[in-house]
């Protein structure tokens, strides 16, 4: 069960780390999105801002202390505020980008408000199963891990795109005869 | 220590992801100043006058082709790096109606050139050595892809990309026969009826 809980808050960690740092890479993309939701314009590039270093923070929280309750409320407090935004999208019936996970095409709605069911439950499940606090070498061997994996998955995106790139650039200089 | 040099590795690692989603924005911003400058993409049109409406089997293509209701015959060349390009490309399975000729001087540049580009060994993978094929049809550009429609040459255009290739391969259609015979529908003043029976258009009608 510690395992199974261990698994569930590593991967929400890594969901979190994921979007947290794209949002930071770039902040644009999330505060035209919240400025949409209506925030305002003045304050729509810290409040983004915010919410990105809330999602790396509660990300780190749950590798390093998965057993501390502000990382669990952190889960449900994030979870709240996608589920927000997905309620005033289709309440307002407006097609609203996401960009939750970094660039997404996808648009809010009520995904977000059915998605509020896992975090709560991973919470939760968190929350009954890991009372005490990890080893530090362990959380240290998950971090890592953890990383690396993040790290691994966007290296594929990246080789494809090279190869992608590399063909348009081989028949272009082949195909109109230009030389490097 | 090893603790530490862990963390410090974790770290890193979220670093290089940022790194790297950095690096892909600049090959995205790469890929649109090609799109802007008309160079992506941009297929040259081959005059095939000479064998428009001829069988493939007359240029030592194999049989089948001359039944093909429709597909695309790439010609690919060892001396082209967008041919090596597009063939490493080529994996299982091999689209349906897509057939590949790989033309080589020699045999040992045939080899290689399979060898370096992983080109995969497959029914509809032709191997032309010494480019017989090709001078029989008079083809001395590559990458060209040639449609053939009902068995026949159709029209030709360079392949400037895998991405294009896969855009212009034809979608094989086939009538779907039903298990069990449907009931007859029942013309009725219902609105439902009336646009289930009117969905297809014909010519020249509104939806």
């Amino acid at each position: 069960m510690v395992t199974l809980a261990l698994i569930l808050s590593t991967t929400v960690a890594g969901i979190l780390f994921w979007a947290g740092l794209e949002k930071i890479r770039d902040l644009t993309p999330l505060a035209s999105t919240m400025h949409a939701l209506g925030v305002p314009l003045r304050i729509v590039r810290p409040v983004a801002g915010l919410l990105a270093l809330a999602e790396i923070s509660v990300a780190a929280g749950l590798v390093f202390r998965p057993d501390s309750v502000f990382s669990q409320v952190g889960i449900i407090a994030l979870a709240s505020t996608f589920a927000w935004a997905g309620i005033v999208a289709w309440w307002r019936g407006e097609q609203i980008h996401c960009n939750c996970i970094g660039g997404m095409n996808r648009t809010l709605g009520l995904t977000q408000v059915v998605a509020f069911i896992p975090w709560l439950g991973t919470a939760a499940f968190v929350h009954l199963v890991i009372r005490d606090p990890l080893a530090f070498s362990a959380v240290a061997i998950q971090f890592c891990a953890l990383g690396l994996v993040i790290a691994g998955v966007r290296s594929i995106t990246i080789l494809r795109a090279r190869f992608e790139a590399r063909g348009d650039r081989v028949c272009a200089m082949e195909m109109f005869l230009w030389r490097r | 220590m090893a603790t530490l040099a862990l963390i410090a590795v974790g770290l890193l690692s979220l670093l290089t992801f940022l790194l790297f989603g950095a690096l892909l924005e600049m090959y995205r911003d790469i890929r649109q100043l090609r799109d802007a400058a008309g160079i992506l993409d941009r297929p040259l049109v081959v005059d095939i006058t000479s064998i428009e409406g001829k069988s493939p089997s007359e240029y030592g293509l194999p049989g089948t082709l001359d039944s093909a209701p429709s597909a695309i015959l790439l010609f690919l060349s060892e001396r082209c790096l967008t041919c090596r390009v597009i063939a490493a490309s080529l994996g299982e399975p091999l689209p349906s109606t897509l057939w590949v000729v790989a033309e080589a001087r020699d045999s040992q540049l045939a080899d290689n050139f399979v060898k370096v580009t992983n080109l995969i060994s497959h029914e509809r993978v032709l191997l032309d050595i010494g480019g017989q094929i090709a001078n029989r049809m008079g083809l001395n550009t590559s990458p060209v892809g040639f449609r053939i429609q009902n068995g026949r040459f159709a029209s030709a255009t360079t392949v400037p990309s895998t991405r294009y290739l896969h855009s212009i391969l034809p979608a094989p259609l086939s009538l779907k026969v039903r298990a069990h015979p449907s009931k007859p529908l029942e013309l009725s003043g219902s609105r439902s009826s009336y646009s289930r029976q009117s969905s297809v258009a014909h010519p020249g009608e509104a939806p």
